[in-house]
């Protein structure tokens, strides 16, 4: 009898990890990027939410424009027209930074960043920048490059500065991906500040997330195994007159007014679907057509707290 | 202890175990956690035939088990189905002992409608907040259904008159 | 069964099913605010959570990772008014009420998160 008891113990106790729970296993909230990225892991082990943590931290340092940090990051590259070493990953991302700017992000610049500080400065003060620097910047972009040598190095030319905000963290969804796919996990929900999300499947039955637009009360999309980048006015715009100014500069024109309020692009690729959800914030709708076309992604354009334009 | 007698409850505890873990699936709605407990129809089987000693003994397994099995152990919805449990359990023993006014039906009713007071009072110091006190009269009311029912099933047990036949041949 | 413990057995269904109707329509009647909780974190950990039912017109001093943020309640909502973070986006974000977006410090790694069934697993925009 106590055998038998003992034995029914040991036959049932495997069974309790086999319970299916709403709450993720793992959960770690980040403060990179200038924003929270939050990991939910609904399988995997502390470990991998460390991996991940850590992957985080590195982008963090090496797309910083803001202050030098402990390894040759975009604020070293901004001081300098000189060839410049960098670590692989850095030397990627500005890879494929000047590739999606190139082919079809057409409004995102990696070297937009002096032009974006100068609006950030004068929005801050509730003004408009004046005409004649908002030209110097753009011209500054126009004439400036980052030239991709071998061997990891890189030279900046002209006096526009690399800003990797608008990219960064969809390249850094990328490499937590690759991560996650190279210890085949798939139940897990990556939120980067909300703008940048990296959707696993989630612990049910069919695995889709419910995914809700801010503002659009009754819209929901399911989605899964999925980037989805957002970009929006509504938490750094401001208004100033009848007119809304954002931190979305277009680099060829110098303004800060975009054709819709928000944007939100569902992609497989991280890093473009961060750099079109900028640059189709400046685009038309057949622009964004022609985009969907020709990279395979689905687009929502929202303006006026309504759809503008839905793929599917 | 009788060997038979300990089959027999065997028999029972497994059977409320199942159900309870056949029930864990059904959602909860409104509270997190929340159960029907149609478990007590073994429960009051066990009490009206078997007697308290062995009703409490099938209970106590019966929550641990769920738990462990269902991965819940030591979480706010083991604690919330231990009251619901025993605070059902106590009064229905008392109905069944002393108040012998109602049938097994009434008695089951009574025991569901403590069963989620219990899994009430034990969400409200968990979350705490008075507000889950709102959803008591619609679960109320899916509990007196769930009531009537479970003690319709364990009426129709009892009238088997299976458990009876064993305690007399088996003398326990 | 006989007839006396099913007329008792009617008289107590009976009864406590008006009585758990008649409260229910009392209640849908009178309806009270959802409760909200909001949470404030710094990094992982929860450092204090407000009742915004209950706590109106408070202030509070949380310590960040690089400094203080002051946070303040009104009117079942919680904002950041005062933080030393340079680009002070969290203090932008003005007066939350709903769990949604939360409000978020990046500088001092402090998040307000209102708890509260939300109708999606995530909200983007």
């Amino acid at each position: 009898m106590k055998r038998l008891s003992l034995l029914t113990i040991f036959l049932i106790l495997p069974l309790a990890s086999c319970s299916k729970n709403e709450e993720p296993i793992f959960e770690k909230k980040v403060f990179c990027f200038d924003t929270m990225m939050e990991i939910k892991l609904y399988e995997g082990t502390e470990e991998d939410v460390n991996k991940i943590e850590e992957i985080f931290l590195r982008l963090d340092k090496l797309s910083d424009n803001y202050q030098a940090r402990d390894i040759t990051n975009v604020y070293t590259l901004n001081q300098t027209n000189n060839d410049v070493q960098v670590s692989s990953d850095l030397y990627d991302l500005l890879t494929v930074s000047y590739l999606a700017s190139n082919k079809d992000a057409k409004y995102f610049n990696p070297m937009c960043g002096s032009l974006s500080k100068l609006w950030k400065e004068s929005l801050k003060n509730q003004q408009i920048p004046a005409e004649s620097l908002i030209t110097e910047e753009v011209n500054k972009i126009k004439n400036s490059s980052i030239l991709l040598k071998n061997d990891n190095v890189i030279q900046r030319l002209g006096e526009a500065e690399i800003d990797l905000g608008a990219i960064a963290k969809g390249y850094a969804l990328d490499e937590v991906k690759k991560y996650l796919d190279s210890k085949n996990l798939n139940k897990y929900l990556i939120n980067g500040g909300y703008s940048s999300i990296l959707l696993g499947e989630k612990n049910s039955d069919d695995g889709y997330y419910s995914v809700g637009i801010k503002d659009l009360d009754n819209y929901s999309l399911n989605l899964k195994k999925c980037f989805v980048s957002t970009s929006g006015v509504s938490e750094q715009g401001v208004k100033i007159g009848e007119t809304t100014y954002s931190h979305i500069v277009n680099p060829y024109t110098g303004s800060a007014i975009n054709n819709f309020d928000a944007v939100v692009v569902i992609s497989d690729c991280g890093y473009l679907g961060d750099a079109l959800s900028t640059s189709l914030m400046m685009s038309s709708i057949d622009e964004i057509k022609q985009v969907e076309a020709s990279c395979g992604v689905k687009v929502i354009a929202i303006k006026d707290s309504a759809i503008v334009y839905k793929s599917e | 202890m009788n060997t038979h007698k300990l089959a027999l409850m065997g028999v029972l505890t497994a059977s409320a175990i199942v159900i309870a873990i056949l029930e864990s699936f059904i959602p909860s709605i409104g509270i997190p956690g929340i159960k029907l407990g149609l478990a007590n129809i073994v429960i009051l089987i066990t009490l009206y035939e078997l007697g308290v000693m062995e009703a409490v003994f099938i209970n106590i397994v019966r929550v641990l088990i769920v738990a462990i099995v269902r991965g819940t152990l030591l979480s706010m919805g083991f604690f919330m189905s231990l009251a619901g449990a025993f605070l059902s359990l106590a009064i229905m023993i008392v109905f069944c002992l002393s108040i012998k006014k109602f049938s097994i039906i009434g008695v089951s009713v009574i025991g569901a409608i403590f069963h989620v007071v219990g899994q009430i009072l034990v969400a409200m110091i968990y979350l705490d907040s008075a507000y889950i006190l709102f959803y008591l009269p619609i679960i109320a009311i899916s509990a007196i259904i769930t009531g009537v029912l479970v003690g319709v099933v364990a009426r129709l047990v009892i009238r088997t008159g299976i458990i009876k036949k064993q305690r007399e041949k088996y003398n326990f | 069964m006989d007839k006396k413990t099913l007329r008792n057995d009617l008289i107590l269904i009976g009864s406590l099913l008006l009585a758990a109707i008649i409260a229910f329509i009392i209640i849908l009647v009178t309806r009270t605010k959802k409760n909200l909780v909001a949470t404030v974190r710094v990094q992982n950990q929860v450092v204090l959570t407000i009742d915004l039912n209950k706590e109106n017109d408070k202030h509070y001093y949380v310590d960040g990772t690089n400094g203080q943020v002051h946070i303040h309640v009104k009117d079942g909502a919680v904002a950041v008014i005062e933080s030393n973070c340079p680009h002070q986006d969290c203090v932008h974000m003005g007066y939350i009420k709903e769990s949604g977006r939360p409000i978020i410090c990046a500088y001092n790694s402090v998040s307000i998160t209102i708890e509260g069934s939300s109708s999606h697993d995530i909200e983007v925009g």
